[in-house]
């Protein structure tokens, strides 16, 4: 084996793919439209859930007793748009006349449900804006004027409120933002590793079949042992897959950046990116690459079309995704016997162990076993991979059988087993 | 005694059943143009992916240079086969420089040497254009140029002229004899009997597997070769003695006049020289063209063919 073809076949293989027009709308479109969709969503909920401007004015009706203390006047001030209506007959009058937009009734079974009945409008529904006003700044208050406790007031109101939550592990509560992280973070990391471990080894697969089909296969091997073709094609686009998580790297600290007015310390910590966090994501990121590259290196050697190897390809790539299309799994409990299987199975360990480090503290030596595991899946990968490449390679128009594959792995590159087709010559 | 750079001996090949190359010997010798003959299927790409270590022999043994097949080996040895195939996508210069380096050529030094050949093709103004954008006739050139930039020390070509124009055939010819000259080794399978006997030094025959002719081109016409004349002119040629047949040729201006075993050439062309009644314009010996050989011996069983010197 020479280094110096490797290194040529892997500058090669960086320059062709750093061309694909797919690869530079992975690399920057692909966070633009997350960042996009995120921002847009998040801009657009934002706006609808604090946005009560649209309501010039909001009837509520006490049955209940709630806010009048003496039956007659509300306990406390109402703010706008709120009036204060003293049956429900006057604020249906009004309401038909177009005076209120609608009107909340505290009804006499208001302290058993706590859910005031509403009237609105269908053009102008009641959203979660103007409920949100009525208990923070209507209900709220009233409680805690008639209780004279203000902080029991606001536990009956939101009784959840109050409720601290811990990252499993850890002695630090957590804020509201890492509740959402912690069901974000593993869903995104998982489908981040699945997209790296996955697009550029498909490359892989992709060069393989080209160079099968358009027939440079017959030169190359008369230039470079398939194992110097395979080393250097999986160095060339790992250093591209590499690339791109620099570059998403840096796109995702700029917009946390941005995005937490410059904490960046106390924005990683919320989601619960720790720097030990980040070096199992490289180490996985690296090592998943490597396997699914030499599987799919493995599929392009015996396949003889695009079409062909991607169906493939598919098969084998389920797996991968499998621990994110069980990710309920996950949160019943990170640490059961499946998730712990899955981020062992190298076929699904990359995103597994990821899906799991996401959520909980992973014991070390479990990792150290996983990657272990997947090194050395990555090493025989490839060794098997070099092994049926030279068997595919010219069987042109012809899927080698399960039996030559094993009799190539068996007797390995002094074997070789290229029956003529119809279209091929002697 | 010529060096010997590639010995086969004895090499059989099997796929299942079926027998592509059955029990073939033959050695190819420095600074010679040598050419695989044979009707299609009759197992010359299978002895020349053999010879490549791409197949290995069921039987017999192969060395090239002197020794078993190994790494070093391929960087000595250019390769054109006979299925075509190039980047599409990528810049001729890139790809050429690419290829060589795969060789371990300097890319430097490639990139030098590709751009003189490519002039030399006259392929200047296309060293920046991919290869999708070439004709066919162009993308041979750059294939065959390929094969050669390395300065290998041996070239195995598979039917080097297919697809090319008679303007290009030739240019390519006189590359090899110019690579011949500077004792480079061809071998070359191919279809096309007239260029065979324009070029090539020794051949092989393969039919059905096996190997049915051999050794040097005058040799082997020779074995093939009837006794008997080509002779223009005017006379009775019935009445010559020793003529058993007469056959004219469709022009009407010559005969092929076969004779008798006793009856050599020599004696004949005396006896017309000492008859005033024969007018003899020109007088040859009916040497058979590869051609008639090839399509003889493809119909034919194999039969053993005696060992031809060089």
């Amino acid at each position: 084996m020479h280094l110096s073809k490797i290194l040529i076949i892997a500058r090669r293989e960086f320059m062709t793919n750093i061309r694909r027009r797919a690869f530079w709308f992975t690399l920057f479109g692909l966070p633009l439209i997350l960042a996009g969709s995120t921002f847009i969503g998040g801009a657009l909920g934002a706006a609808a859930a604090n946005d009560t401007s649209g309501f010039k004015a909001v009837g509520i009706v006490d049955q209940a007793g709630f806010l009048t203390a003496n039956g007659k006047t509300p306990s406390i001030e109402l703010v706008k748009p709120f009036v204060y209506y003293p049956t429900e007959a006057a604020a249906q009058a009004d309401f038909e006349s177009g005076i209120i937009d609608g009107y909340y009734v505290l009804t006499d079974e208001f302290y058993k449900t706590r859910v005031p009945k509403a009237y609105y409008r269908r053009e102008k529904l009641f959203g979660e804006a103007i409920n949100d006003r009525l208990f923070k700044e209507v209900l709220r208050p009233a409680a805690a004027a008639k209780l004279g406790n203000e902080a029991l007031a606001k536990r009956l109101t939101n009784p959840l409120e109050e409720l601290v939550v811990y990252r499993e592990g850890t002695d630090v509560p957590l804020e509201e933002n890492a509740l959402l992280a912690a069901i974000f973070v593993p869903v995104i990391m998982g489908m981040l590793m699945f997209t790296l471990s996955m697009s550029n080894s498909q490359y892989l697969m992709q060069g393989l079949v080209e160079e099968k089909e358009n027939r440079m296969m017959e030169v190359f091997v008369t230039s470079a042992l398939p194992v110097e073709l395979l080393w250097g094609k999986l160095l060339g686009l790992g250093a591209l897959g590499l690339l791109q998580i620099v570059v998403w790297i840096a796109l995702g600290l700029t917009g946390a950046l941005l995005f937490s007015g410059l904490n960046l310390g106390m924005f990683l910590a919320t989601y619960g990116i720790t720097p030990s966090y980040l070096l199992v994501l490289t180490a996985y990121v690296i090592l998943g690459f490597g396997f699914f590259g030499a599987v799919m290196a493995a599929i392009g050697a015996v396949s003889n079309t695009d079409q062909e190897s991607r169906q493939l390809a598919g098969w084998l790539t389920l797996p991968a995704l499998l621990p994110v299309l069980l990710i309920a799994l996950y949160f019943v409990d990170p640490n059961g016997p499946l998730p712990v299987f899955f981020s062992l199975f190298p076929l699904t360990s990359p995103v597994g162990m990821i899906l799991r480090a996401s959520m909980t503290f992973v014991p070390p030596e479990q990792v150290i076993a996983s990657l272990a595991i997947l090194a050395a899946s990555v090493v025989g990968t490839i060794w098997i991979a070099a092994k049926v490449m030279r068997l595919g390679m010219l069987n042109y128009g012809k899927r080698p059988s399960l039996r030559q594959l094993l009799r190539a792995i068996r007797r390995g590159q002094t074997e070789l087993i290229a029956k003529p087709t119809l279209e091929g010559r002697s | 005694m010529p060096e010997t750079v590639i010995e086969v001996r004895g090499v059989s090949k099997f796929y299942g059943d079926f027998t592509a190359v059955d029990n073939v010997t033959f050695d190819v010798y420095r600074g010679e143009i040598f050419s695989m003959l044979g009707p299609n299927g009759a197992g010359k790409t299978s002895t020349i992916r053999m010879i490549l270590d791409i197949l290995k022999p069921d039987e017999g043994s192969i060395q090239v240079f002197g020794a078993p097949f190994s790494e070093k080996t391929k960087e000595r040895i250019g390769y054109l086969p006979e299925e075509r195939g190039l980047y599409k996508n990528v810049p001729v210069i890139e790809l050429l420089t690419y290829l060589a380096a795969l060789k371990g050529m300097k890319p430097a030094a490639a990139r030098r040497k590709a751009e003189a050949l490519l002039e030399e093709f006259g392929m200047t103004a296309n060293r920046k254009s991919k290869v999708k954008e070439l004709s066919k006739g162009m993308s041979q050139k750059i294939q065959f140029i390929s094969t050669i930039l390395h300065e290998p020390d041996l070239i195995i070509v598979d039917e080097p002229f297919s697809g090319l124009d008679p303007v290009n055939t030739e240019m390519i010819k006189q590359l090899i004899f110019r690579m011949r000259a500077r004792g480079t080794t061809i071998v070359m399978s191919i279809h096309q009997m007239n260029q065979v006997e324009e070029m090539a030094d020794r051949l092989i025959m393969i039919n059905k597997g096996k190997r049915v002719l051999y050794g040097p081109v005058d040799v082997v016409r020779d074995q093939y070769a009837e006794n008997a004349v080509i002779v223009q002119g005017e006379g009775h040629w019935e009445a010559l003695p020793g003529v058993t047949e007469v056959i004219r040729e469709e022009n009407g201006r010559g005969a092929k006049l076969k004779l008798a075993a006793v009856y050599t050439p020599n004696q004949l062309m005396a006896y017309l020289a000492s008859d005033e009644r024969y007018k003899v314009r020109s007088y040859a010996l009916a040497v058979p063209s590869l051609n008639d050989i090839f399509i003889r011996v493809a119909g034919e069983n194999p039969e053993p063919t005696p060992e031809a010197v060089r």
